[in-house]
């Protein structure tokens, strides 16, 4: 047995039933490391080119890392995986909260899941004991609703992560949901959904060993040390101050990015949040920083674990919302029907630009108008998502790039999406390192591979594209660690925003392995450049697909602090070079057979 | 007595406590091993459970051998290891749930206050924890 593992991974097949144990050696756990590297490995291997993401064949996993179940920072993460149903590529999503350190208390480092139940049903893992049972009766349940009462049927001991009423309609915006974390972005909700998989239940009482217990206290106390030094801030707002200093900066999508600056920041911030809303501080398992938040509706009896700021953008800024009452209710119900907040409230703000432009009308949303700044309209696109309400419900749910195939004409310029999937509230526009990151985002528009780290610079020195692609490696290989380990990005800016010694120093406390600082670099940069390869088998595209929507390569920052800036194509091609270049890529942006060889990758050359 | 005063206002539901406490005692992470546990769900304060040090306890007349016994000078109840037997009446008779019991052991789980310097005290980034009557 490897220390800080479980030394088993589970294997699932929902049509037959069966349910088989895989004890893989030392060489496969220093090779995939865990969390997202278990959860490319698996899906590569297990997923035939060109599967339907919702096909039974589909293959659907979740994993935890070697540092699950110890004191490192949230080291009760979650990392959940499949193709995605929204881009047809990959859909990796993590969420917070505690559930796979329960996996891994319960004896087990991933799971497998294939197949399709004739009926719905939930997986339920007490230790060694794994069964398939029926769910039937919580089938339709809302996401809170359905923990709970699976928790009163099991014991409040058990873990749960289910899917919500989206998922199980198949909507592909859609989410995990574990207590009130959320796996939120790429449809991993909808796979579930289309295996008749309501919930996974976890109950564990094993041990977590690590190699060396001495050193593990050491690094979570200089952890612990310099969390309280430098992370009061995220400790007390969680991330719901950074619209503030990001709409200073004059990177806060606007209006669904027609600006970069909103108005009304201050009451949908930090500060109003705080004061007028708190309810309590909460915490993922295993972290000392506790940046979540239950915020209270004030207006109506509602309480949401959330906004937090990609949310305040996505239900705030984006559709103009001045009123954070909405974007909280908006935040509660999207975790009750299982959908991501970034996608839904994105492409809500969608729908409001192309029917301010006429580009879209009442006969194509059924009779209604939707517009900016109503906080009614936007709950009304969030129910209509999540119950995948008429054919324009439907529509929606698939997120700008359907919504704008389906119009034809210009829509195309006001969808806001990167290989089909929405971008975070870090602008593309303000900040290169995100324009070339978003472009390369195996996931698209994702904020949890490229960082955002040019926040504090003057738009002077961010309007260069010199160093951008070196920032987005790093900032990529930087994440695909964390998301392998897996633990916190929040957490982790302790350490910096690249990978560092200290990962190494973690991996062999827990491990007991004497891997170096190269060492875990490799094992980054082989997770993503097998992310890359299923990116290129499952679209058939490599630079092809490195794009950015119209908007931010067409139309300059119309005012603020970043008025002016925008990436030309010119400017992402320069980028995109430099970047192929960092990764060992040609200029088509296909990893060469020697990057694959230096990468351990050769049998997928 | 003195016993573990927990402050379910402060408490963000980290469980850190747990992960101190089982690998305190038995050099492993595993919250089914703390003696002190912490219960965390959506949209309630977190709960807490650990021995409250009783100076009427259950445990002790519960306990056929007498290995749980009151520690007059340390204000606490002790388990005698070697008059313990394993029967668990202890566990089913605190009130508070607060003894526990694993598969791997053939001891009760309780809380003796880290011998004056609870580890979970120290450990709690919240300081919600402390020693009080």
């Amino acid at each position: 047995m490897v220390y800080g593992y479980a030394g088993k991974i589970l294997h699932i097949d929902l049509t037959t039933g069966k349910i088989e144990v895989e004890t893989p050696n030392e060489e496969f756990y220093r090779k995939w490391l865990g969390g997202n590297g278990f959860v490319i490995k698996y899906l590569y291997d297990g997923l035939k080119k060109g599967t339907d993401p919702l096909d039974p064949e589909a293959v659907s996993v979740f994993a935890s890392g070697p540092l699950s179940g110890t004191l490192a920072h949230g080291a009760g993460r979650t990392h959940f995986g499949a193709k995605s149903p929204q881009t047809g590529l990959l859909a990796d999503s993590s969420a917070g909260g505690g559930f796979a350190a329960m996996l891994k208390y319960a004896g087990y480092d991933a799971v497998v899941i294939k197949g399709k139940a004739a009926s719905p049903v939930m997986i339920v893992i007490n230790n060694d004991k794994v069964e398939i049972r029926d769910a039937q009766r919580f089938w339709g349940l809302l996401t809170i609703e359905t923990q709970h009462r699976i928790k009163k049927e099991l014991t409040h001991e058990y873990k749960v992560a289910c899917i919500g009423p989206a998922g199980e309609k198949l909507v592909p915006m859609t989410s995990i949901i574990t207590d009130t974390r959320v796996a939120g972005r790429s449809g991993n909700g909808a796979v579930w959904g289309s295996k008749n998989l309501k919930a996974i239940a976890i109950y564990g009482d094993k041990d977590v060993k690590v190699a060396d217990m001495g050193k593990v206290k050491a690094l979570y106390g200089e952890f612990a040390q310099k969390a309280k030094e430098t992370l009061a801030g995220l400790s007390k707002y969680g991330t719901t101050a950074l619209p503030a200093s990001i709409n200073a900066f004059g990177g806060m999508g606007t209006r669904n990015m027609q600006f970069e600056t909103f108005e009304h920041v201050d009451k949908i911030g930090g500060e109003t949040l705080n004061t007028q809303h708190l309810i309590r501080h909460r915490s993922c398992f295993s972290c000392c920083i506790h940046c979540a938040k239950d915020f209270k509706v004030n207006k109506w009896d509602a309480v949401s674990e959330g906004p937090e700021y990609e949310t305040q953008y996505s239900f705030g800024s984006m559709p103009a919302i001045a009123d954070v009452d909405y974007v909280i209710a908006a935040d509660r119900l999207s975790d009750e029907y299982g959908i991501d907040t970034i996608s839904a409230g994105v492409t809500a703000s969608m729908v409001m630009e192309l029917m301010e432009r006429g580009l879209l009308t009442e006969k194509d949303t059924g009779g209604k108008i939707y517009k900016f700044e109503n906080g009614e309209d936007l709950l009304e696109l969030v129910r209509i998502i999540g119950e995948k309400r008429g054919e324009f419900g439907e529509l929606i749910g698939k997120g700008t790039r359907a919504l704008a195939e389906k119009l034809g004409g210009d829509a195309y310029k006001y969808a806001f999406h990167v290989k089909g999937l929405e971008p975070a509230g870090h602008s593309p526009r303000a900040q290169k390192t995100m324009s070339v990151g978003y472009a390369t985002s195996p996931r698209g528009g994702s904020h949890h591979d490229a960082r955002p780290i040019e926040y504090g610079l003057p738009p002077e020195k961010r309007n260069t594209t010199e160093g951008r692609a070196l920032n987005a490696f790093n900032t990529q290989n930087w994440t695909c660690l964390g998301d392998t380990l897996v633990v916190c990005h929040f957490a982790e800016k302790i350490y910096g925003t690249s990978v560092a010694q200290v990962h190494s120093d973690w991996i062999n406390a827990v491990t007991g392995w004497n891997t170096t600082l190269d060492e875990v670099k490799l094992m980054a940069e082989r997770i993503y450049n097998l992310e890359r390869l299923f990116t290129i088998r499952e679209s058939g595209k490599a630079r092809t697909g490195d794009t950015l929507p119209w908007r931010t390569m067409n139309e300059p920052i119309p005012s603020g602090t970043s008025k002016g800036m925008y990436t030309t194509q010119k400017e992402l091609d320069t980028m995109l070079d430099e970047y192929y270049d960092l990764r060992g890529w040609d200029r088509k942006g296909v990893p060469t057979k020697a990057t694959l060889k230096r990468l351990g990758l050769e049998e997928y050359s | 007595m003195k016993h573990i005063v927990f402050d379910e206002k402060k408490c963000a539901g980290c469980n850190l406590c747990e992960l101190f406490c089982s690998s305190k005692w038995y050099d492993a992470f595993n919250p089914r091993k703390s003696r002190i546990r912490i219960k965390t769900e959506d949209y309630v304060a977190p709960k807490y459970n650990v021995c409250l040090q009783c100076d009427d306890a259950p445990c002790v007349d519960a306990c056929p051998t007498d290995a749980l016994v009151i520690d007059q000078d340390l204000e606490r109840v002790v388990l005698i290891e070697d008059k313990c037997i394993g029967c668990r009446l202890c566990v089913k008779a605190c009130p508070y749930d607060g003894i526990y019991w694993h598969k791997d052991y053939k001891l009760p789980l309780k809380c003796n206050l880290c011998e004056g310097e609870p580890e979970c005290i120290k450990i709690c980034p919240k300081n919600a924890l402390s020693v009080g009557d």
